[in-house]
């Protein structure tokens, strides 16, 4: 039996989309739908679901017989600047502004390969001075600067 | 004309001079920046605009406002990454002119445009504003609708990459428009337990992740490849004689269809930069240009987006309606002064009117004397070696989100859509339109219901008068073809090539 040709991406993002647009219908119905003169709140998402999984089920279905494949993922850059975002919002209330932007800015340089050490602390170290200048003497946004966690 | 014996004379005291300044370098600056844009700069500001005199407040505020358009589109031209969400069509055609070596031209044109947009938007605020609110005061229930669904169809067609992929996506950003308190019932939906999500998901958050960190992530391995350095020489900003002319007619048509947007409460500088982008695509005898640097793609969107910021302030000021969230922060602040916006505001207070009106003209001058040459710096700014441009937008990402609220939940949602972005770039899905149905999404359902009860539940009802029914003729027309091309499957835009 020949090879069935699918174009991976769009039966993927078919298939969540169809997902999410089901869950946003069941759900639906717990809010109360009501009826076309007087909505209820379920009646958009109820709508809104069914196109979802209408649309889904195209996108997928059509993937079949077409080719297609993923780009080439980031790994290194995606890991890094996300993790730099969490490590952000997990010890900003903790430490402080500073030593939360310095974390989030030296975890962002790792997804660089090219980045040299020196470079990204000297780089590191003017944003944190930029942003202490700017936004906590200039715009006196009501964030604690450093902050003993103990 | 008030305009000249009271605007002018009010705006040209040294201190709202200053304060205008002010404004509009401040605005400027935040425009570039990607992470932090006019609604968060507004924001901060607020507090201190108590010490001041409410007019130079005013003044300065709306700078801000206006100031960013222009800078926005800087950083989308250069690095694909939008400085305000309104700027986002802009990469569109932008970052391959860049690609080309063209990012003088690009940024000069679009400064051009915006200054182009301003004048006429503030020319129309000026003269049309009675016929204006007269025109939204026929504006019902059922043609809000329409023109919604009319504006939702559109921005699908604008998707560079499939139109069927790009109305699933709007579909995305209205099903995302859902989450919290339903206005009409007061009740909760989709917030999965969670407080901060009573009010929905914050459109700053949004805009930054799907679009700001995605676009780095893949830039930056991308941006190895990038060209470097780009001559900056005033003589690269002249546009040649024929593109200067499809320019021209290009900020035309885009301030013209900023102009009609920018009083509607609901629409804002993204849609109108939207449409304006598609028609210049639908007109155009080669469309095929479009997405890989053609100059009407990135003139008629700046032209647009800033002719919709000016007469924004059309329904704000005279009607006391917000038009965009900013808006409504601008709002707060004449409220906080004690000043009532609405019918009567420009006969109550007439300096404060034709004050800030004379310093629109004033404040767009400044921005273009400032912006030709600063283009240079602007691009220096944008040029550094990536490796040190995005840890630092990174951060300036992070913190821009967090001083919103002072909320980690926000920090927190950041990162699922900087996941939930890169996740979706990979999968060939185009974040713009999700923007679009997310906004429109509340608003809406709000005018579907309200139609909806006007005409007792009889679905044919939407099409009353001329005006609804023409949007909506032309929303189901788009959805058709759309349809058809998917059947048919000549998506030739989707055909992948054979390896």
């Amino acid at each position: 039996m020949p090879r069935l040709k699918v174009d991976a991406k769009d039966a993927v993002g078919g298939l969540l989309l169809a997902l999410v647009g089901a869950y946003v219908l069941s759900q639906s119905f717990g809010y109360g739908l009501g009826t076309a003169r007087r909505m209820g709140a379920g009646y958009f998402p109820m709508i809104l679901g069914i196109t979802a999984v209408a649309i889904g089920s195209v996108i997928a279905l059509r993937s079949i017989g077409r080719t297609g494949g993923f780009e080439p993922v980031a790994w290194r850059p995606a890991v890094a600047i996300l993790v730099a975002i969490a490590v952000f919002g997990l010890t900003v209330r903790h430490v402080g502004l500073l030593p939360a932007v310095a974390a989030a800015g030296l975890l962002a340089c790792l997804g660089d390969r090219e980045i040299g050490a020196i470079e990204a602390l000297v780089l590191v170290a003017v944003v944190v001075a930029g942003v202490w200048l700017v936004f906590l003497v200039g715009l006196q946004l009501p964030i604690a600067a450093v902050r003993m966690p103990f | 004309m008030e305009l000249f014996t009271v605007g002018f004379p009010v705006a040209l005291t040294m201190q709202n001079l200053a304060f205008c300044f002010v404004g509009v370098f401040l605005g400027t600056f935040v425009g570039v920046l990607p992470g932090i844009g006019a609604l968060a700069a507004i924001s901060l500001l607020l507090p201190i605009t108590y010490y001041i005199d409410s007019i130079s407040a005013i003044v300065m505020l709306a700078g801000i406002y206006y100031g960013s358009e222009y800078g926005g589109s800087t950083a989308s031209i250069l690095l694909r990454i939008p400085g305000t969400a309104s700027s986002a069509v802009t990469c569109i055609d932008g970052y391959p002119m860049t690609q080309q070596g063209k990012a003088a031209l690009a940024l000069f044109i679009t400064t051009m445009a915006s200054f182009v947009g301003s004048i006429i938007g503030i020319l129309v605020l000026m003269f049309l504003i009675p016929i204006i609110v007269v025109l939204t005061m026929e504006f019902g229930p059922a043609q809000y609708f329409a023109a919604m669904l009319f504006g939702l169809v559109a921005a699908a067609t604008i998707g560079q990459g499939d139109p069927l992929k790009s109305i699933a996506m709007v579909v995305l950003g209205l099903i995302l428009g859902l989450i919290g308190a339903d206005v009409n019932s007061g009740v909760v939906r989709f917030d999965f337990g969670f407080l901060s999500l009573y009010d929905g998901i914050s459109l700053v958050t949004l805009a930054m992740g799907l679009f700001g960190v995605s676009e780095l992530i893949a830039s930056v391995v991308s941006s190895k490849q990038r060209a470097s350095k780009q001559p900056i020489a005033f003589r690269a900003m002249i546009p040649s004689f024929d593109e200067g002319l499809r320019a021209g007619k290009a900020i035309l048509r885009g301030s013209g269809l900023g102009s009609v947007f920018g009083p509607l409460p609901g629409t804002g500088p993204l849609m109108a930069s939207f449409l304006a982008y598609a028609l210049e695509k639908r007109i155009s005898p080669t469309p095929e240009r479009f997405g890989k640097g053609a100059i009407e793609g990135v003139a008629a969107p700046e032209a647009a987006n800033n002719a919709t910021i000016q007469t924004a302030f059309v329904p704000t000021l005279s009607l006391g309606i917000p038009g965009t969230p900013t808006m409504a922060i601008i709002l707060g602040a004449l409220m906080i002064h004690g000043i009532i916006p609405g019918p009567r505001m420009i006969d109550t207070h007439p300096d404060l009117f034709w004050g800030l009106v004379a310093s629109f003209w004033i404040g767009n001058v400044i921005l273009v004397i400032l912006n030709v040459p600063l283009i240079g710096i602007w691009v220096r700014l944008l040029q550094m070696p990536y490796r040190y441009l995005y840890p630092t937008v990174v951060c300036l990402i992070c913190i821009g989100t967090y001083s919103l609220n002072n909320n980690v939940f926000d920090v927190a949602m950041l990162f699922v859509f900087g996941f939930v972005g890169y996740g979706m770039r990979l999968l060939g899905f185009e974040p713009a339109p999700l923007l679009i149905g997310f906004v429109l999404g509340p608003m809406i359902e709000e005018q579907f219901r309200r139609a909806m009860l006007l005409a007792r539940g009889n679905v044919l009802g939407l099409f009353d008068g001329p005006i609804a029914t023409t949007l909506l003729v032309m929303a189901l027309a788009l959805a058709v073809w759309v349809l058809v091309a998917v059947v048919r499957g000549t998506d030739h835009r989707a055909a992948p090539t054979e390896p």
